[in-house]
């Protein structure tokens, strides 16, 4: 059976995890497929600064460096950002993918203009980078946020009744002041809302990390990975040094 | 069980079935009566669009869930999008936007007859800066078809759509580049599974429904045409 192994960006107890691991049941799945979720062991606070990134970049590289040889068949990225994306896709040749580019190209299968809903504003670098490197800026109907602190940890557990309405809120601006055809969830994080937005809005509303599972069931079946010529591999993966690291980082 | 409704021309029906669907998935291939054997000019791709829009209208009262149209033109896409709540999976436009996935830029190989269409769908859908190339390629030999795969990769493609090929000849082909090769009646059927699975379909806002539905007319236009030698 092709195992597909989804990396979660920050530390986290068995609790937590199967919080990211719910997502699984926000999507119909084809025949056979083993999910392995794993967080990596090196991690920023957040993800609002160059800061963090770098230590993003560094804590999923570290998670996924040797998942080809550990017998996956692709990698998922459990956060909108991408972080550690083009390190893994350099790394490995099995299919890596991230859930923010392609969930805004898949906005474009299905509208013209899309928007991304946040939970801040201090996520907005986040978007802006992929926009950038895709060349789609033009696409983007609008980045709001609902001003709303997110929880990488508990996600929106406790919280729905305050911040359910207030993401309906932004996403409803999204598309009537903003012009967006299609919004997309900035932030795996959110997935627990996406069920109430999607039944209170008039676009489509994706949900990154779920896409990301089909999208790995849709590379394994037509054997379509990442083109080197974009992803260049290192003369060596840095595995031993990546490994030293993750053990500080324990320490 | 998901029921897919894919719709060719008839001068691509030698494609085997796309591979890798869900066991679940009930794919239905049909052909497009009454579509314009050339597909060059203009003129051609509006009876191409009327036929596309003809051959699919009927598609969810007849109990599909989603709709593929891997001609690599999107005939008749925005139409059926207007007209049907279900998804429509696009040959053109999905396979491009799957190819960025995968790297910063793509190359088109196409047959000659299709290159002015590929060309405008670039444009239109805002991706020359994404777009490394366009080759023509007479479909006649495997070798053409390398040759024109070597001129995208040397204009800086990433990755590799073959548009309106037979699919037995992607497999061979794909063997021999050092990127992607990306056949859009194969994408095409995995991104329909891919947005039933979801619960996704176009959106409203971008392909409004018409205020007065049109089928019986539809209809008629291409019955009318279907025994015109030129068409």
């Amino acid at each position: 059976m092709p195992k597909v192994l989804v990396i979660v960006p920050f530390p986290m107890d068995a609790d937590n995890l199967a919080r990211r691991r719910a997502q699984l049941g926000a999507v119909k799945l084809g025949d056979g497929l083993d999910f392995e979720f794993r967080p990596v062991r090196i991690a920023p606070a957040n993800y609002v600064s160059q800061q963090d990134a770098v230590l993003a970049d560094i804590g999923i590289m570290e998670a996924g460096i040797a998942a080809q040889e550990e017998g996956f068949d692709a990698v998922c990225i459990d956060t909108v950002s991408d972080s550690g994306v083009s390190q893994l896709r350099a790394i490995l040749d099995i299919p890596v993918i991230g859930p923010g580019r392609h969930a805004m190209l898949a906005a474009l299968m299905l509208g013209e203009r899309f928007s991304i809903l946040a939970m801040w504003d201090r996520w907005r670098h986040l978007y802006t980078k992929t926009l950038a490197e895709l060349g789609l800026a033009a696409r983007c109907a609008s980045l709001r946020s609902a001003g709303l602190q997110p929880d990488n940890q508990s996600l929106l557990a406790g919280k729905e009744d305050a911040y359910f309405p207030a993401l309906l809120a932004a996403a409803q601006a999204c598309i009537h002041e903003d012009g967006a055809d299609v919004i997309i969830l900035g932030s795996t994080t959110m997935h627990e809302a996406h069920a109430y937005l999607a039944a209170r809005l008039p676009v489509p509303i994706i949900n990154p990390g779920p896409l990301t599972y089909r999208l790995a069931d849709t590379a394994i079946r037509l054997k379509l990975a990442q083109s080197r010529l974009a992803h260049p591999a290192p003369a060596e993966p840095a595995l031993a040094r990546l490994r030293a690291m993750a053990a500080a980082a324990g320490a | 069980m998901p029921r897919i409704l894919m719709l060719r021309f008839e001068d691509l029906e030698d494609e085997d079935p796309p591979q890798g669907l869900d066991s679940a998935t009930e794919l239905t291939i049909r052909t497009i009566p009454g579509a314009p054997r050339e597909r060059a000019s203009a003129q051609d791709w509006s009876l191409a669009d009327l036929a596309v829009m003809a051959a699919g209208q009927d598609a969810q009262e007849q109990g599909f869930d989603a709709l593929c149209l891997p001609a690599f033109g999107d005939y008749g896409v925005g139409a059926l999008r207007s007209l049907l709540d279900i998804p429509v999976v696009t040959g053109g436009r999905g396979t491009m936007l799957h190819a960025l996935t995968l790297g910063g830029r793509f190359g088109i190989v196409t047959p000659e007859q299709g290159r002015e269409r590929a060309a405008r769908l670039v444009h239109d859908y805002g991706l020359s800066a994404q777009c490394a190339g366009i080759a023509p390629c007479a479909a006649a030999s495997d070798d053409t078809l390398l040759e024109a795969c070597r001129q995208v990769l040397a204009a800086g493609a990433q990755a590799i759509c073959l548009a309106d090929h037979p699919q037995p000849r992607a497999a061979a082909l794909a063997a021999q580049l050092p990127v992607p090769l990306l056949t859009p009646a194969a994408l095409c059927a995995k991104w329909a599974e891919s947005l039933l699975g979801l619960g996704l379909a176009h959106s409203r806002r971008a392909y409004p429904a018409p205020q007065v539905r049109k089928p019986e007319l539809i209809a008629a236009l291409i019955a009318a045409s279907a025994g015109d030698a030129t068409a």
